[in-house]
């Protein structure tokens, strides 16, 4: 039996003159058309009066303020806090569709943790030469420390954010995984409490489902994968760069959601090879840390030795199993660049399934079919050398001149294994409020899959972040991006 | 808990009261020698800058000791280390340090201060300093009051605590050791040795505590007793020391060398036998008091905040193999 819609009403007010522009929209069919699983809310911005919504607006910028929710921006006279852009308009994700992304998250960071224990052991899949062996040991961020050490559990990327977009047709693709310390979360948990508060009624009968369980379920992930030898109630420690870190608010605001310590370097202190919390009342053993710093500072006896951030003796104690950290050592092997286009080979290799999350397109140097393509079609590539980031070593295909294709074929030509390509994608689109009025901004969704001894957990939904400046692809929050609660339905 | 937030909350509650402290003494020192028939004050001037901190330091800074540019010296002025916006500066980034562990109150008390200090006209708060003054002292008592009211009286509570009055018992002695020489200095029938006795109490909040207790008489020993050695006048050095004496037994249980320490420094003022009141040996007596203070807030450092955490034995074996290897 078929259910009988009555053809929706097109909008008025705010949403009228929305314009949809060549993109996949997540809200909209068509001008004017929402879709199914935003019918409720597009009804409810369409009564919604200019008075009400600026107040709405004004009533969320004083719960960033109040909250003093900031992120630091770096080069911005001395790290000045600037309030985190928060939009009214939540994105929503029906429930079937949610099924499938995470499905494809847990399958995808299940393979990514085989890989890393695969390249820190036994090396399988370089003797079966599926991933060339050059791109692992080259990468900056494998550690040789690491071969032959059993984290507990074998576990190794503790807490992954997973960068998706959608492209035109509104397919979920992987734009990169985040193995280190990626961060985020508390504006994804802020974020609905901001919602919650501003827009109380929307939560009523649209069947949203709870997020703030997960600090509980990063505690359970952080317990499961204790070392062996420690009590039942393990002592779990936060380990933070620091109150000048521009993370530090979320380090904070995750240890006092779990109950646990917020540490800083010089509060802990390797003894014997275990690692001590020093405290007014001597030395206290700690069991797990769940650290928010880089490898390279950790432990300025074995990496660094400039680094003030770090423990001297932590990288002895963890190979001991007398600590365990999250994340494990030398995760950043698995999120590099280089190594991204063979993670759909490692779900083939390590679960014997098809992946259900594909990457974006990309063209592999290495490989001769591919490197053919990247030279012909540079035009309309973007072509990266793996060995960079941060906008370095690129080449934005449509938007480079004639000399700047010929010289990167050049280089690519030179070194081809140490470039890959993809075809620019059309990031999906969001309603979002712009200075009072509504523009469709590129958004992407960062969703947190926490992965213990025991098993994956993902809470629904993540981090929304929209580029708020026209026409921009950069979401980051410290690129003047913002953030949208996302609303995944029961 | 641990020894880095311990000492972050005992500078906070250190650095807030050290801002209230040297701006009532700016403040009441100003107001007095409006009524003193002198012309020139620098000398007095002197006398507020030694107190509060280091002469030499000052002199790098300024030629002469102006009510303005002393003024400036104790308010806000960047080579000045206990300078009152400093000090708000720093109890604040202590704070934000250890944010979840003092309340959303205190927080918000601490900010109030940052932008007191932040928004004040610096021009007009040099030429008086009250207005600026009374601001300021609002927001000081605002966290200490919603410490009070709305911490957990635990462990953080008395490090608090601690800090707090240590900070106030060195301050209260180091204003009698200034000012008691001057004002019994002075003849008994100068009109001026009342007024500089009533400028000390002012100094430490304690004009109306003494009046209450000793009428309208001012006595040179009556006033020194009661900013030294009085059990219940709040800024008294003795109610003070107790008071840290008191935190220290709460966090650490066992007696150790905090313990020993205050208790000495309260046994001492209680049932020292004070003989020769004149200005010299006051003074003299109250440089040991000060000596015993900061001997007091070492051995809180050593206890609590450091030392003690650093494992002695695997120390003292490393530094033995470093004599082995030379």
């Amino acid at each position: 039996m078929t259910e009988i819609e009555p053809a929706p009403e097109p909008s008025s007010g705010l949403v009228a003159d929305y314009d949809l522009g060549p993109f996949f929209d997540e809200m909209f069919e068509s001008v004017g058309h929402p879709r199914r699983h935003y019918r409720e809310l597009n009804e409810r911005l369409g009564a919604l009066t200019d008075d009400g919504l600026r107040e709405r607006i004004r009533t969320a910028n004083a719960f960033f303020l109040t909250q003093g929710i900031g992120f630091t921006v770096y080069g911005d006279d001395e790290g000045t806090d600037r309030i985190f852009p928060f939009d009214l308009i939540p994105r929503i994700v029906p429930a079937e569709e949610w099924a499938q992304v995470e499905h494809g998250l847990e399958q995808r960071v299940t393979a990514l943790n085989r890989f890393l224990a695969d390249l820190y052991g036994q090396q399988r899949i370089l003797a079966e030469g599926l991933v060339p062996p050059e791109l692992v040991f080259g990468s900056r961020n494998f550690r040789r420390e690491m071969i032959g050490v059993e984290p507990a559990g074998g576990v190794y990327a503790h807490v992954s954010g997973v960068d998706l977009i959608r492209d035109d047709e509104g397919r979920y693709l992987v734009l990169e995984d985040n193995l280190r310390t990626p961060s985020g979360v508390s504006y994804m948990l802020e974020s609905r409490q901001a919602l919650k508060r501003i827009f109380a009624s929307l939560f009523d009968r649209s069947g949203v489902r709870a997020i703030d369980h997960y600090p509980r379920e990063l505690l359970e992930t952080l317990r499961s994968v204790a070392p062996p030898a420690s009590t039942s109630d393990p002592a779990i420690v936060l380990l933070s760069p620091g109150a000048h870190n521009s993370a530090y608010y979320e380090h904070s605001f995750l240890a006092r959601q779990m109950g646990i310590e917020l540490v800083e370097s010089r509060d802990l202190v390797v003894h014997r090879n275990h690692v001590f919390t020093r405290t007014t009342s001597g030395l206290q053993r700690v069991d797990v840390i769940y650290r928010r710093i880089d490898d390279d500072f950790l432990d300025p006896l074995a990496f660094r030795p400039d680094s003030l951030l770090g423990v001297p003796g932590l990288l002895n104690a963890y190979r001991g199993g007398n600590v365990t950290l999250a994340n494990a050592i030398g995760t950043g092997v698995a999120d590099d660049k280089a190594i991204y286009p063979y993670v759909p080979d490692m779900i083939r290799f390590y679960l014997d399934e098809e992946p259900r999350l594909p990457n974006v397109p990309t063209y592999v140097g290495a490989r001769p079919d591919d490197l053919e393509a990247i030279l012909d079609r540079i035009e309309e590539l973007v072509v990266k050398a793996v060995d960079q980031s941060g906008g370095y070593g690129m080449l934005i295909g449509p938007a480079a001149t004639p000399e700047e294709h010929a010289a990167f074929r050049r280089l690519v030509a030179a070194d081809p294994r140490n470039y890959i390509a993809q075809p620019t994608i059309a990031l999906s689109r969001h309603p979002t409020f712009v200075r009072g009025a509504l523009h469709g901004c590129h958004v992407d969704l960062r969703p947190f899959v926490l992965s213990g001894a025991d098993r994956v957990r993902i809470v629904p939904g993540g981090l929304t972040r929209t580029a708020l400046r026209e026409g921009s692809l950069v979401v980051n929050s410290s690129q003047g991006g913002g953030s949208k609660d996302t609303w995944v339905l029961g | 808990m641990l020894s880095r937030v311990a000492e972050s909350l005992y500078w906070i509650a250190r650095y807030v009261e050290r801002a209230e402290d040297s701006a009532r003494l700016l403040d009441v020192h100003y107001h007095a020698l409006l009524d003193a028939q002198v012309a020139d004050h620098g000398e007095s001037w002197q006398r507020i800058v030694a107190l509060l901190g280091d002469e030499a330091v000052y002199r790098e800074h300024y030629d002469a000791y102006t009510a303005q540019d002393v003024a400036e010296w104790v308010l806000w002025h960047d080579g000045n280390p206990s300078a009152v916006s400093g000090c708000i500066t720093l109890a604040r980034e202590n704070a934000r340090s250890v944010r979840e562990q003092i309340s959303g109150e205190m927080w918000e008390a601490i900010n109030g201060l940052f932008l007191v200090v932040g928004r004040a006209n610096r021009r007009a708060a040099v030429r008086g300093p009250h207005a600026f003054f009374e601001e300021l002292r609002n927001g000081t008592h605002r966290f200490q009051g919603s410490a009070d009211a709305t911490m957990t009286h635990g462990e953080p509570y008395e490090f608090l605590q601690l800090g707090l009055h240590l900070e106030r018992a060195a301050t209260t002695v180091r204003v009698v050791r200034a000012r008691y020489p001057v004002a019994v200095g002075l003849a008994e029938d100068d009109p001026m040795r009342a007024h500089e006795l009533i400028a000390l109490l002012k100094s430490c909040s304690a004009f109306e505590a003494y009046v209450r207790r000793h009428g309208a008489s001012f006595e040179p020993l009556a006033i020194a007793e009661e900013l030294v050695r009085s059990p219940a006048f709040p800024r008294a050095a003795l109610y003070c020391l107790r008071t840290c004496a008191t935190a220290v037994d709460r966090i650490a249980g066992t007696a150790g060398t905090p313990q020993r320490v205050f208790g000495r420094l309260c046994a001492d003022l209680e049932y020292g036998e004070v003989d020769d009141v004149s200005g010299a040996a006051v003074a003299g007596t109250l440089l040991e008091l000060l000596g015993g203070i900061n001997r007091a807030g070492d051995a809180v450092a050593k206890a609590f905040f450091s030392t003690r955490a650093v494992p002695a034995a695997a120390l003292a074996s490393q530094e033995a193999q470093q004599q082995q290897c030379g």
